[in-house]
């Protein structure tokens, strides 16, 4: 495409932007948030990302940041009444019943939390309504991410009720976090997440509409795998989290739903912190996280790691943002991907070393498996480094199946089929295997490998030898 | 027996084997030597069945089949076995759990029943200890991490488990030292069998000294150039390839 028609194209998204910003920014009938009812500090906030969004808009291929991920479908949705609350009740069961063993699990139906059974939270955990927290003045917009944009500032502006959840002392069981829908075609999370000075904790995310889908009301158009109507839905979740000095924290997010998802995190990671990242995506229509993540204590270290696959015609794209802005930080990132059949993935990362740092450390790569050559992959990782104190390394690959390998596997007696979703699931495993969860890790596991053709029977190859 | 028939073979439109007819006869081991852009890869590929290689014509019979008919994966269940020059590693794959599926698999092929955890750790815990296998090997990940002569006897205990009517071994001396040397040719000794036909595929004839061969094949420019006992093995050591090279008078 030539620039002229490239810039067309662009003029004529940004003249609908008027228009669409008002529709996913209507407040949807019902609206229940009452500004005279809430904290002055989140009100202010409130006004302040909505007037950004109205002058911004939503972003579109001009922004370098969203060149390979249209958000159109999403911009086509009106906002609808919420469901009632018995509703969520029930989706909020649904999506509890599919964690058994979890011990503690905070359900999000349609992006608002439904206040856990007392007691259920273990000591040291804390759950406070971002309203409240405003009022106690302990919440926080993350540093790097002021003034708000985009999805974030919508975010703000139209979430209906937030979370934060504080953590102190030492947790050995995960925390489980489980966003759902009741169907409804457009809603905002907002949860944020506090790991104070010493704490340690596993904070697992789980994105799985699809698996309460069997209590979607037949509202929709698209019919699911299991025949389930599924109606098109947004789900803008934004996750914050601070960890404290000396803290730590394992964030696993796994996206493993056909909601249009768009989740930003922003990550404050202080002084000898210890942040990992593990995030496993397993397709979406549309699928996009926004990680930014700032060192902004010495000796802060970060970990993120990702897998990713994608078929059909989905879109998955991986937006990452590392900045060290103190000194004796280390960062390192390890993204895969599988991308099959009309599948497009995008990974985007930066780590970024501010100038008045020494001693940093930043790695970071990409590797890819293109299984088809109708599917797509667009990498891009890069260094901003402002200063000479800094060891650092990055690094993309693109590539098909070794044929080496499949040859050697199929001349054992695999079929061509088996050898290929080995090889496939050899690729990534290693990044989930890393996730200290057991529970989620295992479901990861199969659910990687359901995805993969002739994937049955994958995982007992993988097992560890009594 | 192992009949191969006047075959041709194209790599990229390139002829590599020019008409070469050879047969191994059930219970014997034969040798194929020869210099580097002869053809011996060339030939152990073709027999196994990987793509890429254009059999133009000629003809190859595993006990009377047509092996060239055949994938690669059903040549394994029709008994065709190569050890590699340079064995895959595949992490996070246990040695056991992947044997397990690759004889489970060629067994169903075969349309035998597969077997169960306990006969199968029986099996082969008997078979590892033909190359001097230790546990440890067997649980670990496939080749991952292994040493050179660790990853040839590996090789070795893998044809153990799936006994192949045509066992090829594919330089299988190359980058081991005396001692891997001497336990992966008591495995293969071990191995020989009257149903099963052995091909090995060397550069150099020392592999021959601990693997006596029936016959000796000297493959030239996609031809068998001359054939004979295990004493030619030696004979070559000494004089080299070049009489062979020399245009035929």
């Amino acid at each position: 495409m030539s620039d002229s028609q490239a810039s067309e194209r662009d003029s004529g998204q940004a003249s609908q932007h008027s228009q669409e910003i008002l529709s996913l920014l209507r407040p949807p009938p019902g609206w229940c948030v009452d500004a005279a009812n809430e904290s002055p500090a989140l009100a202010v906030q409130r006004t302040a990302a909505e007037r950004a969004l109205r002058n911004d808009g939503f972003p579109g291929r001009k922004d370098e940041d969203w060149r390979f991920t249209s958000v159109r479908s999403v911009l086509e949705l009106t906002p609808e009444a919420a469901a009632d609350l018995p509703t969520r009740e029930r989706a909020g069961a649904r999506a509890r019943a599919l964690f058994p063993t979890a011990s503690v699990v905070l359900e999000v139906v349609d992006g608002v939390p439904l206040v856990p059974a007392a007691g259920s939270l273990p000591t040291g955990a804390q759950l406070t309504t971002l309203d409240d927290a405003h009022r106690a003045g302990v919440t926080w917009v993350p540093v790097q991410l002021k003034p708000e944009r985009h999805f974030r500032a919508l975010n703000t502006a139209r979430f209906e009720h937030g979370a934060l959840l504080r953590f102190a002392g030492e947790h050995d069981a995960a925390i489980h976090v489980v966003y759902v829908s009741t169907g409804v075609a457009v809603a905002h999370a907002k949860v944020h997440v506090e790991v104070v000075a010493g704490a340690r904790v596993t904070l697992v995310e789980h994105f799985v509409a699809d698996f309460v889908a069997d209590f979607v009301e037949p509202l929709g158009q698209q019919s699911g795998p299991s025949g389930v109507v599924r109606p098109e839905t947004f789900l803008n979740a934004v996750t914050d989290v601070r960890v404290g000095p000396n803290a730590e924290m394992e964030h696993v997010r796994v996206h493993h739903t056909r909601q249009h998802l768009l989740g930003e995190v922003a990550v404050e990671v202080g002084r000898d912190a210890r942040y990992y990242s593990r995030v496993v995506t397993l397709g979406g229509p549309l699928m996009r996280l926004g990680l930014h993540v700032a060192l902004v204590g010495e000796g802060g270290t970060a970990t993120l790691e990702g897998v990713y696959h994608v078929n059909g015609r989905d879109h998955v794209d991986h937006h990452t943002l590392v900045e060290h802005r103190a000194s004796r930080c280390t960062s390192r990132e390890d993204y895969r991907g599988v991308i099959d059949q009309h599948g497009t993935a995008v990974f985007d990362g930066i780590a970024r070393v501010h100038h008045a740092t020494i001693l940093s450390e930043a790695h970071q790569q990409n590797r890819n498996l293109l299984l088809a050559e109708t599917a797509t992959v667009h990498t891009k990782p890069h260094l901003e480094i402002e200063t000479d104190s800094v060891v650092a390394s990055h690094g993309a690959t693109v590539g098909t199946l070794d044929e080496d390998h499949v040859f050697y596997l199929r001349s054992r007696g695999l079929r061509d089929g088996q050898a290929r979703a080995l090889l496939t699931f050899a690729f990534v495993r290693e990044l989930i295997e890393r996730i200290s969860d057991e529970s989620t890790r295992t479901r990861a596991h199969q659910d990687m490998a359901e995805r993969l053709p002739d994937g049955t029977g994958l995982l007992d190859l993988f097992r560890e030898v009594p | 027996m192992l009949k191969i028939s006047d075959l041709h073979v194209a790599v990229g439109g390139t002829a590599i084997l020019k008409g070469l007819s050879l047969q191994i006869p059930a219970g014997e081991v034969h040798a194929i030597m020869g210099p580097n852009g002869a053809g011996k890869s060339t030939l152990s590929y073709v027999l196994s069945g990987r793509e890429g290689y254009e059999v133009t014509s000629g003809s190859v019979t595993l006990d009377g089949m047509d092996l060239l008919s055949l994938s690669v994966e059903q040549r394994a269940a029709a008994g065709v076995f190569l050890a590699f020059q340079y064995p895959v590693s595949i992490p996070g794959v246990s040695n056991l759990y992947f044997m397990r599926a690759a004889l489970n698999s060629v067994r169903k092929q075969r349309g035998e029943a597969e077997l169960d955890a306990p006969s199968f750790m029986r099996l082969a815990r008997e078979k590892a200890k033909l190359v001097e296998l230790s546990q440890d090997l067997l649980k670990r990940s496939v080749n991952d991490g292994f040493s050179g002569g660790e990853k040839k006897r590996n090789e070795i205990f893998q044809m153990a488990l799936l006994e192949p009517k045509l066992a090829i071994l594919d330089e299988t001396d190359s980058g081991l030292d005396i001692d891997a040397l001497r336990v992966v040719s008591g495995g293969v000794n071990a191995l020989r069998h009257p149903a099963r036909s052995m091909l090995v595929i060397t550069h150099y004839q020392r592999l021959l000294d601990y693997i006596v061969p029936d016959r000796v094949h000297v493959l030239v420019d996609g031809q068998i150039a001359e054939s004979g006992g295990a004493e030619l093995a030696k004979q070559l050591e000494r004089e080299g390839y070049a009489e062979h090279r020399s245009p035929a008078t």
